[in-house]
């Protein structure tokens, strides 16, 4: 069964739009989202189907670039050249979380295709203003922000959703976040079962298919795992710029290292913490996506630090690798102190700076994780 | 060719403010020790102002520092320490001023510890320096105001902003920013050991409606008057100074006597460029180490640059009226909640831009792309397609507006002359 499993979860993240029609197909009303802060309990108590939608590298952006400066992430230009050309347009609804900026801008930006190319046809998309200052005030802002969602839902197709539908939606997405957790020992472990790229399609798999669905494969890969992964190799985590498409860590492990630890918003932390299940579900939901999913707006920094050392220590990794998007203009203001806290523990590091995402330099990324793997094993010698 | 103009009286008036209110600021806060704030340039400096507490803004003190020339070491310093050079770092200049520790190469003797920092989250950044900075002065609190989105871009928001803000602006965002507004003056209260004065913040609201009154009146002689009756650079340092200190009866009192001089111009005939051909608006942010590049075009083509985004933001952007029953934090939370959208989202910055064309009656327009800020940088092309598609051929300039190693005077100054030649002057 494990091989069905790995295939069923790798079909999904190849294929997000065939989940979007089966969905349909079945009669269930489709939410496309971004990144890692779209609270879903809410999706799945509106009795929806979330899917998270992210940016091929396939789609060079060409009409994309007429109204777009290249300075935006190149995820978000292929993402704007998708929709362009009416690629999402199926969806029920497709909702865009302020948690990044330029995520924020990308919303706006496709408020504007109309005025442009009015003939594009587009789905009908919200903005979630999740706000994530660590303060009672914003917490009550969020709180206003989810009502909202949950009023737009209802009208794109969705139910009514009462406390207990949303108490409904929490738990179901808890025993997501257990599976994936328990899942993730295969690429945490000791003696690893899954690549880094396979826990990558693990993850984003769980974003695309129904939690009902997502949790029975999980269970039955878990249950079932494959052998272990014959290779040695240090083991490394990728921290950095989004890595929605495996590509990168591919590389990393292609020229000799274990990939068995992600830190960034398509990888390990996503799913670390569960939603609290007690008392009023509406501040419980605003609590943990002000204050408990990774994100570049989440802060204190420290906290943010402490959690990343902690998936480090968890999935004992030999080294760090931070990569960072061509114009990320946030990634690298809290490098110095991470810097100092992983010299501290010993722990390596490497940093990647102004990747390209469409057309990254593979000889020189190979030429610096190679170095970084023999600095490594030097070091172990 | 006549000779150029004679400075005006106002503009010498406003760099003899600016000078005096930083002699102040050396007086009572670097050498007596007293309290001030960092604040951000988008966030409600109104609260200070009413509770009488010195504020720096961050936007200010970057500028001070570029136009010293400093920032290449500070640029180097942040190299040494690790911050990579694909970050925008012009606005932190000021944090490594702190950072570096060194009193006599940082402007005015360097920032000492403030009573607080305030940040507007707009970016991704803001809490991130913000952590920072305060913990390199030892742990000082930093406010954080959060940037709350709009969900509609509502056409006409220029017109709107001024009466009709609760609709424009969306109600749970003002709710939110009222909120965020109490809890700041609560610890502002705390850590001053001052009490923040209804009544007088309300004057000090009233007040800045009456600055952008003026201002307007300002603008509609400039842009009514061919020859302009000043140049662009004059323009900026007179309602710059005006808007630091807004809520001050000195920006009323300066604002009209600017008024009564540009007045006294336009009667007498004497303009910034006399043989005024082509009328140019400049786009996006200001070239604030080298204004004279807005005066390069006057000699050769006759071609005078009118309007910059600060020329009247103060008077669309701040002005916020409020009935006798409205709480004027309301107002205050109205200003600053969508400031920067306003001039850099698409569909607004256009919108706007649009119509100071028509209003100044300009011909053209040249934009300015700053590099290493793509915040800044953001819209940059709807906004010209929008400019070209209304009638207003647009030149795009791609460039450092911080670091003057890479501005190509040369370059940038033909660049612009073949632009008029070949779409404006034809
Ligand atoms: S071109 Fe204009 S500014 Fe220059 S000398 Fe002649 S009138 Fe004066
Ligand atoms: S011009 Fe734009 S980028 Fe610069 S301070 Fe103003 S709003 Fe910010």
């Amino acid at each position: 069964m494990t091989d069905a499993a790995l295939a069923r979860l790798r079909a999904a993240y190849a294929d997000p739009a065939a989940e979007v029609a089966r969905a349909h197909a079945a009669g269930t009303p489709v939410v496309g989202y971004f990144l890692n802060s779209v609270p879903i309990e809410l999706v799945l108590a509106a009795g929806m189907h979330p899917i998270r939608l992210t940016g091929r590298t396939e789609r060079t952006p060409v009409r994309a670039d007429r109204y777009m400066e290249e300075y935006f992430d190149g995820e978000v230009r292929a993402i704007f050249e998708a929709l362009l050309a009416g690629e999402h347009a199926a969806l029920d609804l497709l909702v865009v979380p302020r948690s990044a900026e330029i995520y924020l801008q990308l919303y706006y930006w496709i408020g504007e295709i109309p005025r442009w190319e009015p003939e594009v046809a587009l789905p009908p998309a919200w903005l979630f203003d999740l706000l994530q200052t660590p303060s009672y005030t914003t917490t009550r802002y969020v709180i206003g922000r989810l009502h909202a969602m949950a009023e737009r839902l209802h009208r794109a197709g969705g139910v009514v959703i009462d406390d207990a539908r949303l108490a409904g939606g929490i738990a179901l997405a808890n025993r997501l976040r257990a599976a994936v957790t328990a899942a993730s020992t295969l690429w945490h472990g000791e003696a690893p079962r899954l690549s880094g790229a396979d826990a990558l399609h693990v993850i984003a798999a769980a974003q695309i298919l129904h939690p009902d669905e997502a949790i029975a494969v999980l269970e039955a890969l878990v249950g079932n795992p494959p052998a272990p992964i014959q290779r040695s190799g240090p083991r490394l985590m990728v921290k950095g710029s989004p890595q929605h498409h495996t590509r990168f860590t591919m590389l990393v492990e292609d020229c000799g290292a274990r990939v068995v630890a992600h830190d960034h918003i398509a990888g390990d932390r996503i799913f670390e913490r569960p939603v609290r299940e007690s008392g009023d579900p509406w501040e419980a939901l605003a609590l943990h996506y002000q204050r408990e999913i990774p994100g570049p707006r989440a802060y204190p920094q420290a906290r943010e630090d402490a959690r990343f050392l902690a998936l480090a220590e968890a999935a004992a990794v030999d080294g760090v690798v931070i990569i960072h998007d061509e114009w990320d203009d946030t990634l690298g203001w809290e490098y110095p102190d991470q810097k100092r806290a992983m010299d501290a523990r010993g722990l390596p590091s490497l940093f990647l700076k102004r990747q390209s995402w469409f057309a990254p330099p593979e000889a020189a990324q190979r030429a610096a994780i190679g170095g970084f793997i023999d600095q490594i094993e030097r070091g172990r010698a | 060719m006549t000779d150029p103009q004679d400075k005006m009286v106002a503009t010498v008036a406003a760099q003899a403010h600016q000078k005096a209110t930083q002699a102040r600021f050396r007086e009572e806060v670097i050498e007596g020790g007293g309290d001030y704030v960092i604040a951000d340039a988008v966030t409600p400096h109104e609260i200070f102002h009413t509770m009488d507490i010195p504020v720096i803004s961050l936007a200010w003190y970057s500028a001070v520092i570029a136009a010293k020339r400093l920032s290449p070491y500070y640029f180097d310093l942040m190299d040494r320490l690790g911050y990579h050079d694909g970050l925008p770092r012009y606005g932190s200049l000021p944090f490594m001023t702190t950072l570096d520790g060194d009193p006599e190469r940082a402007p005015y003797g360097g920032l000492p510890r403030p009573m607080l920092i305030l940040e507007r989250l707009r970016g991704d950044v803001g809490q991130k320096i913000g952590e920072q900075w305060a913990g390199a002065f030892d742990g000082v609190p930093l406010v954080a105001l959060d940037s709350s989105s709009v969900s509609e871009l509502r056409s006409g928001w220029h017109k709107r902003a001024q009466h009709d803000w609760e609709e424009l602006y969306e109600t749970p965002r003002l709710d939110f920013q009222t909120e965020q507004l109490r809890d700041l003056i609560a610890v502002t209260e705390t850590l001053s050991h001052r009490t923040f004065d209804a009544a007088e913040f309300r004057a000090v609201m009233h007040r800045v409606n009456r600055a952008g009154e003026l201002v307007d009146r300002a603008k509609r002689i400039i842009a009514r008057t061919r020859p302009a009756p000043v140049a662009l650079p004059e323009q900026l340092t007179n309602i710059m100074a005006a808007t630091w200190s807004r809520g001050s009866q000195w920006a009323i009192d300066h604002l009209e006597a600017y008024c009564a001089e540009l007045e006294a111009r336009a009667a007498a005939g004497v303009a910034a460029c006399p043989n005024e051909r082509v009328r140019l608006l400049w786009v996006n942010n200001g070239l604030w180490f080298n204004t004279g590049f807005y005066r390069a075009f006057e000699e050769r083509y006759g071609a005078v640059f009118v309007w910059s985004m600060y020329s009247n933001f103060f008077s669309d952007g701040y002005r916020k009226y409020f009935d006798d029953g409205v709480d004027p934090l309301r107002a205050l939370a109205a200003r600053h909640i969508s400031m920067n959208e306003q001039l850099h989202l698409p569909g607004w910055m256009s919108e706007w831009i649009i119509e100071q064309a028509r209003d100044y009656q300009c011909d053209a327009a040249v934009m300015l792309v700053p590099v290493g800020d793509r915040l800044a940088a953001f819209g940059t092309k709807l906004c010209a397609m929008a400019l070209e598609r209304a009638g207003i051929p647009v030149l795009t300039l791609t460039a450092s507006m911080v670091d003057a190693r890479l501005w190509d005077n040369d370059a940038m100054i033909a660049k612009v002359g073949q632009f008029l030649e070949d779409r404006v002057l034809t």
